[in-house]
C-alpha cells in the first residue's frame, strides 16, 4: 500500500512538473545554423543568426504552406556582448534560439582586424554551441550579407560553407577546416597563431540575398577565398592560392590536390594528381637561430600529359618527379616567406621547437620569438613518388612524334 | 458471508451441497469473502469426513445419497443390472456420462459381467466375495481400485471414473473408464518454430505426461501428483529428474504447492501467482511453455516442470530472465545463427522498452544529439502538432494498446477490419490532420513490432507496462531520468529470485560457465556443463572430449 | 541477519567502478598540461601504496570494518570518536561527489532545473537500490560493468576509426620538466580517486575469500587497471582536443567524444558519455552512501541498516547543497582545501597512525584481532 501510494504521488508530481525546467519541444526552438559577428562604430557587437525553417529543408515533408517560405531567415541584433545580443533576439523571434546545430561562425573582416579573442572565448564557453563549429572570416563582405545569401545545393548557407570546406580540404587543399577548438588551440600553442578561412560572395551580389538566386542560371555563390593570417588575435593579411596550399603541405594535412608541372617548352605540360602526402618536421636547435627541416613525401599520379614524352621510361618518370619536387618546394618556401613577412607563426614552428627542445624554448626562444621567427631557416626536402599514369601509358603526342620524322 | 462463520457447524451433506450451490450464486462477491467461505467449507469437509464411514451395503441407499450429494445431475447414469454368481446379484454402475468412454464400459465391463454364469465358476462364489471375484475374473480393464467411503466414491465419479457397486458389499470398485472428448495434440499456437517438434501440450494432464514420458525414457524421471483447489480438485504434477535436479529445490517447490489453498485452479498462471517469490514485480518468475521439448530441455538442466490439468501451459521453475529470450529452436539450429537471434531478441526487448522514451528525451531535452538533417526532418514534422511530445507519445501508445487488445478479442474475421481501421484510418488520418507527427508513428510502430518479436509473451508484457513510467520520467528528466530508471529496473531485476535462484544469473552474479548458453549459444560440444547452481550433483552434460575431436585424432593418426 | 558476501570478481568490479566513477569524466591531473597522463600514473602508484596500508590493517582485523576495529585499537570512546570523524568524512565525500555530479549535469544539460531536484532524483534511486541490499548494488554493478565495458570498447573503436587523435599534442613528454608533473600529481591526484580506496576498509570484511593474498593482488590489479584506463582516457582527450582545451573544459571526455563524426552518420555521441557519467556517479555515490550507513551502524549500534538509509539520504541531499555557495567555490575547495586538509589526513595520516598504534599495542590486541566473534553483534 505504501509503495502504491508513493508511486501514485510520484507520478502525480511528474505530471504536474511536465513542461517545466529544461524541457523544450522541438516546435519551440529556432535552430540556428550560422552565427555572424560584426562590430559597429561604437564598438557594439552586431550578431547575425541564420535560422532554419525546417519545413522547407526537410526532405519529403510538405508542411503547411510548403514551398512558399524561404528556407531560412536571418535575425540581427546588437549588444555589448554576445549574451546580450542573443537575449535581445527574443524581441524578434517567437522561439528560443538553439545553437547546438550551428555549423558556421563568421567573423567580419572588421572584427577580425580588431580582435577575435573576445568572440572566440564567448563561443567556446557557451555550453550549447558545439566545438565542431567552423570558423570563417567574411572577406570583402559582411557576415550579415553572407548569411543572407541563398545557395543552391545545400539550401542553408552555413551548411553549404561547412560542406565546401570539407570537400575542398580533401580535393584541392588550399583551405583546411578550422573549428573553434582548433582555433583556440592554435592561439594557445607555443608561439602559435590561428589561420582562418576566408569566404566571399561571387557573382551578382545584389541577387544573392533574394530567393531568385535559385532560379537564375548564373547565381551569386559563396566561395572559399584564401586563409587569413592572424597575429595577436588580429587579422594581418591573407594567404591565397598556392601559398595557402603550402600551409597544408607543412602541416601534413594535404590529402589530395592537383599540381601543374612544366614539360619541355610547355608550362602546363603535366597535371599531377597528389594522392597522399606525408610530412616530417624536425628542428635543429643548436644555434641561436634554429634550423627547421621539412621532409615532404607526396605520392602522385599523372593525370594529364600534354607533352610528347615516353612515359614508359623510368628516367622520364624520374624527371617528372624532380620537377614536381621543385614545384612543391617552391610553393612551400613561398608560404614560409609569406608567414615570416606577416611575422605570424601560423605554421606551428614554435610548437615544433618546443617539442624538440622544451628547455631551450622556454629559456631562449620564447621571449624573443617575434624576432627569431622571421629569421628561421627552413630547409625543404621534397621526395615525391609517381605511382601511376592513369589508364594509358604514353601520351598519343609521343606516338605522333615518334612516327613523324620517319 | 462473513457471519456465516459464527453459525453452528453444519453437519449434514445436504447442507454442504447447499452451501456449495450457495457459493456459486455469490460468485461476484469479493475475494476476501470467498476465502472465508473457503475456510468454512474446509471445516465442514473435515466434519463430513468424520461422519461418512464405509459404504452402506444397501445399494439404493448409496445411490440415493450420491444423487443428493451431486444434486441429481442429468448426466449421472445409474445403470442397475444383475449378474450371476452363486445367486443372482444386483449391481449398479454409476458414472457421469460425458466423462466416460461408453464403448469401454459396454465392452469390458457390462458385457463380461452380464455373461457370467454359474457354470463357468469352479466353486460357488459368495456375495461378499463378489467384488474380489469379478475383479479377478470379469473386468477386462487395467485400472480397477477399491472404493471404501462415500467421499471416495463421489470423488471418483467427479474425476471421470465409473463406480461399480454390488449389493451387499461394503466396498465398491472404481474403474478407469474415463474418456470423453479432449482436444487432440496439435501444433503449438503461441510458440511456433520452423525447425523442431510440432506437437504441443493439451488440456489433459494425462496426454501431457505421456508427451513428456515418450521423450525422456529415463528411470530417474519423477512425476509427483497433487490435487489443488477445494472445489475443482485440479490435478497438478511436479516433474523432475531425480539424478539432476537439486533436491532442495524440488522440496521447496513441493512445499509451496502443498501450501496453496484455493477454491479453484484453472490455469498455470494462477498457480504461478500463488507460489512465486515476489508479488510486486512486472517480471515473470516462471517460464511457461506448451512445447514438450522445452520442458525436457529444462528438466535436463535441473529445472522442475509443473503440469496443471486443464491447461496446455506447463510451468518451469526456477526461471532466469535470460530464458525468456531463448527459444527451443536455438538448440536445433546452428549456434551462429542462434547467437545472432538471441542478441537480436534482446535488443528488440530493449527497443520495445525504451524506444519511445528515447524519442521523447531526444526531442524535448537533447536536441543537440540528433544529427542535423534528422533534426530538420523531425522538427518539420512536429511543426503544427498541438500536443507536447509526451502527450503525443502517450496517446499513440495507448491507441496502439487499444488496437492490440481489440485485435485479440475480436473474432478473427473482424480482426483484419480492426487492423485496417487502426493502421490506415487512424494512423494515416491522425498524421494528415496534424495530430501526431509521422516520426512518432514510426517510433510507436517500431515499438509495437519489436514487442511482438520477443519470444516470450510474459516478458513482452513487462516491457509494455514499464514503457509508460519510463516515458513519463524521460519527459521530465530526459536521459538523466531514463538512465536512473533503468538502473532501478536493473537493481530490481538483480534483487529478484526465482525459488532462491538469482533472476539475472548468469550475469549477476557472473557465472562464467553458464554465460556460454545465455545471450550467446556456444557450439553444443562446448556446452558440457549444466547450469552451475541448478544441478550441483550432476554437472557434466556431454563429455568435453567430443566425438568430433576423436574423429580428428583418428584422421591425424 | 543475512551476512553479505562479495566474491573476488565482484570485488574487482567494485573497485574499478568506484575508481572510474566520476574520475573518468573530469580531467584528472590537468595541472600537468599535456603530461596529465603521467601524473595519473604517478598517482596510481601512490594509491597502490596506500592500498597496501589499508590492506595491512584489514589483515590484522579480518572480521571487522574500520569503524569497528578503531574501537578495539583505541578503546571504546576514542575509537568511536575516530569512527565518527570517518563517518563525517564518508558523508562529506558522498555529498561532494553528489554536488560535483549535480553541478556538472546542471551546467551541461539541465540549466534551469533546481539542483535539489537533480540530486534528489539520484539519491532516491540510490535509496531504492540500497534498500534492496548492498548485495543488489554489487550485482547491479556487475551488469553496469559489462555495459560500461561495452560502451568503452565502442567509443575506443569509434575514436580510433575517426582518426581524431593528433599524437603531436602529447609531445613533448615532460616538456616543462618533471616538477610541474610532480606538483600536479601531489597531492591531488593520489587522493582522488585512488586514495578514496580508504572507503574499502569498511567493505573488506565482506570479502568471501579463503586467501587474503589473492584479494590483495586482485585489489592492486584493479587499481592498476583503473589507473591505466584513466591515464589512457586523459591522453586520448589531450590528443583529440589539444592540451589547452582539454585542460580547460569541465568534461574533456564529453568534448572529445563530441568531435567524433563518421560519415555524417555516427556523430553526436555525447549521449553515450552522458550515460556513463550518470552510471559512474550513481555507483560512486551509492558506495560512499552505504559506507556511511555502515559507519553509523557501527558507532551508534543501530541494528537495522534499512531504517538508516532514508534519513542519511535526506542529509546527503541537503549537505550536497549547503556544502558550497557556488560551483567555483566548490571547485576551489575541491582543488585547494579538500586534498590537503581532508583527504590527506583521512587517507594517509590517520591510517598510518592506526598502523603505528597497532604495532605498538600489538601484543595486547592479539586476542581481539584474531577472534572473529568480537564484533559480530
Amino acid at each position: 500500500m505504501k509503495l502504491l501510494k508513493s508511486c501514485l504521488l510520484f507520478s502525480l508530481c511528474l505530471l504536474f512538473l511536465t513542461g517545466c525546467w529544461d524541457q523544450n519541444e522541438l516546435d519551440e526552438l529556432s535552430i540556428v545554423m550560422g552565427i555572424g559577428i560584426n562590430i559597429d562604430k561604437k564598438g557594439n557587437l552586431i550578431v547575425t543568426y541564420q535560422v532554419v525553417n525546417p519545413t522547407e529543408v526537410a526532405p519529403g515533408i510538405t508542411g503547411a504552406g510548403g514551398g512558399k517560405q524561404p528556407v531560412f531567415t536571418v535575425y540581427e541584433t546588437t549588444g555589448r556582448n554576445l549574451m546580450e545580443a542573443t537575449r535581445k533576439a527574443s524581441k524578434q523571434t517567437s522561439r528560443r534560439l538553439f545553437f547546438a546545430h550551428a555549423r558556421m561562425l563568421v567573423f567580419s573582416e572588421k572584427i577580425a582586424k580588431d580582435s577575435i579573442y573576445q568572440a572566440v572565448d564567448m563561443i567556446s564557453r557557451d555550453p550549447e554551441v558545439r566545438s565542431t563549429i567552423q570558423v570563417v572570416v567574411a572577406r570583402d563582405t559582411s557576415p550579415s550579407k553572407l548569411l543572407r545569401t541563398f545557395t543552391a545545393i545545400d539550401k542553408v548557407t552555413s551548411d553549404e560553407v561547412a560542406t565546401i570546406l570539407k570537400i575542398s580540404e580533401k580535393n584541392w587543399g588550399e583551405n583546411m577546416q578550422q573549428d573553434i577548438n582548433e582555433v583556440l588551440q592554435s592561439i594557445i600553442d607555443e608561439g602559435g597563431e590561428p589561420l582562418i578561412n576566408g569566404i566571399k560572395i561571387t557573382g551578382d551580389k545584389k541577387l544573392a540575398v533574394t530567393a531568385q538566386n535559385y532560379e537564375v542560371g548564373n547565381p551569386a555563390r559563396v566561395q572559399l577565398s584564401g586563409m587569413g593570417v592572424f597575429r595577436g588575435g588580429k587579422l594581418q593579411g591573407w594567404l591565397d592560392g598556392p601559398e595557402a596550399r603550402g600551409v597544408l603541405w607543412i602541416k601534413g594535412k594535404l590529402v589530395s590536390s592537383a599540381i601543374t608541372v612544366p614539360c619541355m617548352e610547355n608550362d602546363n605540360g603535366y597535371s599531377i594528381e597528389i594522392v597522399r602526402s606525408n610530412t616530417e618536421l624536425s628542428a635543429d636547435t643548436k644555434k641561436k637561430i634554429p634550423t627547421i627541416t621539412l621532409d615532404v613525401f607526396p605520392e602522385a599520379n599523372i593525370a594529364e600529359a600534354n607533352c610528347a614524352v615516353n612515359l614508359e621510361k623510368t628516367s622520364e618518370i624520374l624527371k617528372i618527379e624532380n620537377k614536381l619536387n621543385h614545384v612543391i618546394e617552391k610553393e612551400i618556401q613561398k608560404t614560409i616567406k609569406a608567414s615570416q613577412d606577416f611575422n605570424s607563426d601560423v605554421l606551428g614552428f614554435g610548437e615544433l621547437l618546443y617539442r624538440e627542445n622544451p628547455r631551450k624554448w622556454r629559456n631562449e626562444y620564447k621571449k624573443n620569438y617575434k624576432e627569431i621567427f622571421p629569421k628561421l631557416v627552413v630547409k625543404v626536402n621534397v621526395d615525391s613518388r609517381i605511382r601511376r599514369s592513369g589508364i594509358r601509358t604514353s601520351p598519343f603526342l609521343f606516338e605522333k612524334k615518334k612516327e613523324a620524322p620517319k | 458471508m462473513r457471519n456465516r462463520r459464527k453459525r453452528p457447524i453444519i453437519r449434514t451433506h445436504k447442507k454442504l451441497t447447499d452451501m456449495l450451490a450457495d457459493k456459486k450464486h455469490d460468485d461476484h462477491s469479493s475475494l476476501r469473502s470467498n476465502t472465508i467461505s473457503m475456510e468454512t467449507s474446509l471445516q465442514q469437509k473435515k466434519q463430513t469426513e468424520k461422519c461418512v464411514g464405509e459404504l452402506n451395503p444397501v445399494l439404493h441407499v448409496v445411490v440415493d445419497r450420491v444423487k443428493t450429494l451431486l444434486g441429481n445431475p442429468m448426466d449421472l447414469i445409474v445403470r442397475e443390472f444383475e449378474f450371476e454368481l452363486e445367486n443372482k446379484v444386483t449391481a449398479t454402475l454409476l458414472f457421469l456420462e460425458e466423462m466416460n468412454d461408453t464403448q469401454v464400459l459396454n465392452e469390458f465391463i457390462l458385457s463380461p459381467l452380464m455373461t457370467l454364469s454359474k457354470d463357468k465358476q469352479s466353486s460357488p462364489v459368495p456375495v461378499d466375495h463378489a467384488l474380489h471375484y469379478i475383479k479377478q475374473n470379469a473386468l477386462a480393464l487395467g485400472r480397477v481400485l477399491d472404493v471404501e467411503t462415500e467421499d471416495e466414491l463421489v470423488e471418483a465419479l467427479l474425476a471421470g471414473l465409473s463406480v461399480l457397486l454390488v449389493e451387499g458389499n461394503k466396498k465398491g470398485l472404481k474403474l478407469g473408464t474415463n474418456g470423453g472428448k479432449v482436444r487432440g495434440i496439435e501444433e503449438p499456437t503461441s510458440e511456433v518454430v520452423i525447425r523442431g517438434p510440432k506437437d504441443s501440450f493439451t488440456e489433459s494432464i494425462k496426454t501431457n505426461i505421456s508427451l513428456i514420458r515418450r521423450r525422456i525414457r529415463s528411470k530417474d524421471i519423477r512425476i509427483d501428483k497433487y490435487k489443488i483447489g477445494e472445489v475443482t480438485h485440479t490435478d497438478v504434477a511436479v516433474v523432475y529428474l531425480e539424478n539432476i535436479a537439486n533436491p532442495l529445490l524440488v522440496k521447496e517447490i513441493k512445499e509451496r504447492i502443498e501450501e496453496v489453498k484455493t477454491d479453484g485452479l484453472l490455469e498455470s498462471g494462477q498457480l504461478e501467482e500463488f507460489i512465486q517469490d515476489e508479488t510486486v514485480t512486472v517480471f515473470p518468475q516462471f517460464l511457461n511453455t506448451e512445447r514438450p521439448d522445452v520442458v525436457i530441455g529444462n528438466l535436463l538442466e535441473g529445472r522442475v516442470g509443473i503440469i496443471i490439468n486443464g491447461t496446455p501451459f506447463v510451468l518451469i521453475a526456477p526461471a532466469q530472465f535470460i530464458q525468456f529470450f531463448q527459444s527451443s529452436e536455438d538448440y536445433y539450429m546452428r549456434y551462429d545463427i542462434s547467437t545472432f537471434l538471441r542478441l537480436l531478441r534482446f535488443s528488440v526487448f530493449i527497443i520495445s522498452l525504451i524506444a519511445p522514451s528515447i524519442y521523447i528525451a531526444l526531442t524535448t531535452f537533447h536536441q543537440a544529439m540528433i544529427p542535423t538533417t534528422l533534426l530538420f526532418g523531425i522538427a518539420a514534422q512536429r511543426e503544427g502538432v498541438p500536443f507536447p511530445a509526451i502527450a503525443e507519445a502517450l496517446v499513440m501508445e495507448i491507441t496502439f494498446e487499444i488496437l492490440r487488445e481489440a485485435g485479440i478479442r475480436m473474432p478473427r474475421a473482424v480482426g483484419v477490419a480492426v487492423s485496417i481501421v487502426g493502421a490506415l484510418v487512424l494512423g494515416q488520418a491522425a498524421v494528415q490532420a496534424g495530430l501526431v507527427s509521422p516520426a512518432m508513428v514510426i517510433v510507436v510502430g517500431i515499438t509495437a513490432v519489436a514487442s511482438f518479436a520477443i519470444p516470450s509473451f510474459a516478458v513482452a508484457t513487462s516491457a509494455r507496462l514499464l514503457r509508460f513510467p519510463l516515458m513519463l520520467i524521460s519527459s521530465v528528466f530526459g536521459f538523466y531520468g531514463l538512465t536512473l530508471a533503468l538502473i532501478v529496473i536493473i537493481a530490481h531485476l538483480t534483487s529478484l529470485r526465482s525459488f532462491g535462484y538469482p533472476y539475472l544469473s548468469p550475469f549477476a552474479p557472473i557465472q562464467t560457465q553458464d554465460l556460454k548458453d545465455s545471450l550467446f549459444r556456444f557450439p553444443i560440444t562446448k556446452l558440457f556443463k549444466r547450469p552451475e547452481k541448478l544441478s550441483k550433483k550432476n554437472q557434466t552434460r556431454t563429455q568435453p572430449y567430443s566425438v568430433k575431436k576423436k574423429r580428428e585424432e583418428e584422421t591425424t593418426r | 541477519m543475512k551476512t553479505i558476501k562479495i566474491d573476488i570478481q565482484q570485488f574487482f568490479i567494485l573497485i574499478i567502478l568506484f575508481e572510474l566513477g566520476s574520475a573518468i569524466l573530469v580531467g584528472l591531473g590537468m595541472d600537468a598540461g599535456r603530461d596529465a597522463w603521467i601524473a595519473i600514473l604517478l598517482g596510481m602508484v601512490c594509491g597502490m601504496i596506500l592500498f597496501l596500508g589499508y590492506f595491512y590493517l584489514y589483515k590484522q582485523f579480518p572480521e571487522q570494518s574500520l569503524t569497528q576495529y578503531l574501537q578495539i585499537l583505541f578503546g571504546k570512546y576514542i575509537g568511536k570518536l575516530f569512527g565518527f570523524l570517518y563517518l563525517m568524512y564518508f558523508m562529506y565525500l558522498a555529498a561532494r561527489v553528489l554536488r560535483d555530479f549535480g553541478s556538472l549535469l546542471l551546467s551541461a544539460v539541465f540549466v534551469q532545473t533546481p539542483i535539489i531536484v537533480v540530486n534528489g532524483l539520484m539519491i532516491a534511486t540510490i535509496v531504492y537500490v540500497l534498500k534492496l541490499g548492498f548485495e543488489v548494488l554489487v550485482r547491479t554493478g556487475e551488469i553496469i560493468f559489462s555495459l560500461v565495458v561495452l560502451l568503452g570498447i565502442i567509443l575506443a573503436v569509434l575514436v580510433l576509426s575517426a582518426d581524431l587523435m593528433k599524437y603531436n599534442y602529447l609531445l613533448p613528454i615532460l616538456g616543462k620538466g618533471f616538477l610541474p608533473v610532480l606538483k600536479a600529481a601531489f597531492p591531488v591526484t593520489p587522493t582522488f580517486p585512488f586514495g578514496e580506496m580508504v572507503v574499502f576498509t569498511m567493505l573488506f570484511p565482506y570479502l568471501k575469500t579463503t586467501k587474503k593474498s589473492k584479494a590483495l593482488t586482485v585489489g592492486l590489479f584493479a587499481i592498476m587497471v583503473s589507473g591505466f584506463i584513466l591515464s589512457a582516457t586523459v591522453a586520448m582527450d589531450i590528443a583529440i582536443l589539444g592540451g589547452h582545451v582539454a585542460t580547460h573544459v569541465y568534461f574533456p571526455l564529453l568534448a572529445a567524444v563530441a568531435k567524433i563524426n563518421l560519415g555524417e552518420f555516427i556523430q553526436r555521441l555525447d549521449a553515450l558519455v552522458v550515460f556513463t557519467l550518470i552510471i559512474g556517479g550513481f555507483f560512486k555515490i551509492a558506495v560512499l552512501f552505504y559506507v556511511a550507513v555502515k559507519a553509523i551502524q557501527d558507532i551508534f549500534g543501530v541494528q537495522e541498516e534499512k531504517r538508516l538509509i532514508g534519513p542519511v539520504g535526506i542529509v546527503l541531499i541537503l549537505s550536497s547543497i549547503v556544502i558550497a555557495a557556488n560551483y567555483v567555490e566548490h571547485i576551489t575547495e575541491g582543488l585547494n582545501i579538500v586534498p590537503h586538509f581532508i583527504h590527506i589526513p583521512f587517507q594517509v595520516v590517520l591510517p598510518s597512525l592506526f598502523i603505528i598504534v597497532f604495532l605498538i599495542r600489538r601484543k595486547k590486541l592479539k586476542p581481539f584481532a584474531s577472534s572473529p566473534s568480537t564484533s559480530t553483534e
